[in-house]
């Protein structure tokens, strides 16, 4: 670890995550540090490997409102690197975080090599979640 | 989404074909495969509270179908019927199965985690069907 301050983490491994970690990049976060803000591009996604995570937005009326706190071995940021629109929401970390990250290049690339069916169902399953979305909102 | 099928799409896959009229699947089977139209025009069809018809899109060549009650392993919520003459590629969870233990390990965990993503759209969704209903019933 590198930097003036040493960012201790608390907490279990998710040991499903291991086969991510040996091949996507790691970040790690202080307690109460912004990952990402609302509006931002989108740039990358992320899974807790180790950490809790709040994730909150302005609503109608212009308030800040606490949606949820993922926790490990969950994933957020994905749908923007998918379908290319600014952040929906703001990620800011409860805890100290070990993050795994992914590009959206490096997605791409992933994309690449995929067998066609499969992209195509990848393709599939991200256009179903935004018009989910979308009627949800 | 591309409506160009190439043969590497369909590796693998049984073609089933389908006259004019006929159903794919019907509303409240189980779902064990997914489909992909390879040419034709398919139409979704649910019915409503007064057990009318109603339309709930339209599948064009190269487009995905009856997926999300095969990840859920729901009934079918809609009829699916070829408005013409069609083509499907049936994808079944064996073929499936195959295709993602050649994946890479970020893309399986990916797909996991949309189908389960989807799973929890939908319970969303219907819970907010109900709730409607309740307060149209009160």
């Amino acid at each position: 670890m590198s930097g003036p301050a040493r960012i201790s983490l608390a907490g279990p491994e998710d040991v499903r995550m291991r086969p991510l970690a040996k091949i996507l990049d790691r970040k790690l976060f202080p307690p109460d540090s912004v990952i990402f803000n609302q509006g931002d591009a989108a740039e990358k996604a992320y899974m807790i490997l180790r950490g809790e995570v709040d994730i909150s937005a302005v609503n109608k009326n212009g308030k800040m409102v606490h949606l949820t706190t993922l926790r490990t071995g969950q994933a957020f940021g994905e749908m923007a690197l998918l379908v290319r629109r600014p952040r929906s929401a703001t990620a800011k970390t409860k805890t100290a975080c070990e993050l795994l990250t992914i590009s959206k290049a490096q997605l791409e690339e992933k994309m690449k090599a995929l067998d066609p069916l499969m992209k195509l169902w990848v393709e599939t399953l991200a256009e179903r979640i935004l018009a989910a979305t979308r009627s949800a909102e | 989404m591309a409506n160009v099928l190439s043969a590497d799409v369909l590796n693998g896959l049984d073609v089933k074909s389908y006259p004019s009229g006929a159903r794919i699947f019907s509303k409240g089977e189980r779902a064990d495969v997914a489909y992909l139209l390879v040419s034709g025009d398919v139409a979704l069809i649910g019915i409503n509270a007064e057990g009318k018809n109603t339309a709930h899109g339209r599948i064009a060549p190269g487009q995905i179908f009856g997926e999300t009650a095969y990840i859920d392993e729901a009934p079918r919520p809609f009829h699916a019927v070829a408005v013409k003459e069609s083509q499907c590629a049936v994808i079944d969870r064996v073929s499936m199965g195959k295709r993602m233990t050649k994946v890479d390990p970020f893309i399986r965990y990916w797909i996991e985690f949309m189908s389960q993503r989807l799973t929890e759209l939908g319970s969303r969704a219907e819970k907010g069907n109900d709730a409607a209903k309740g307060d149209a019933a009160s």
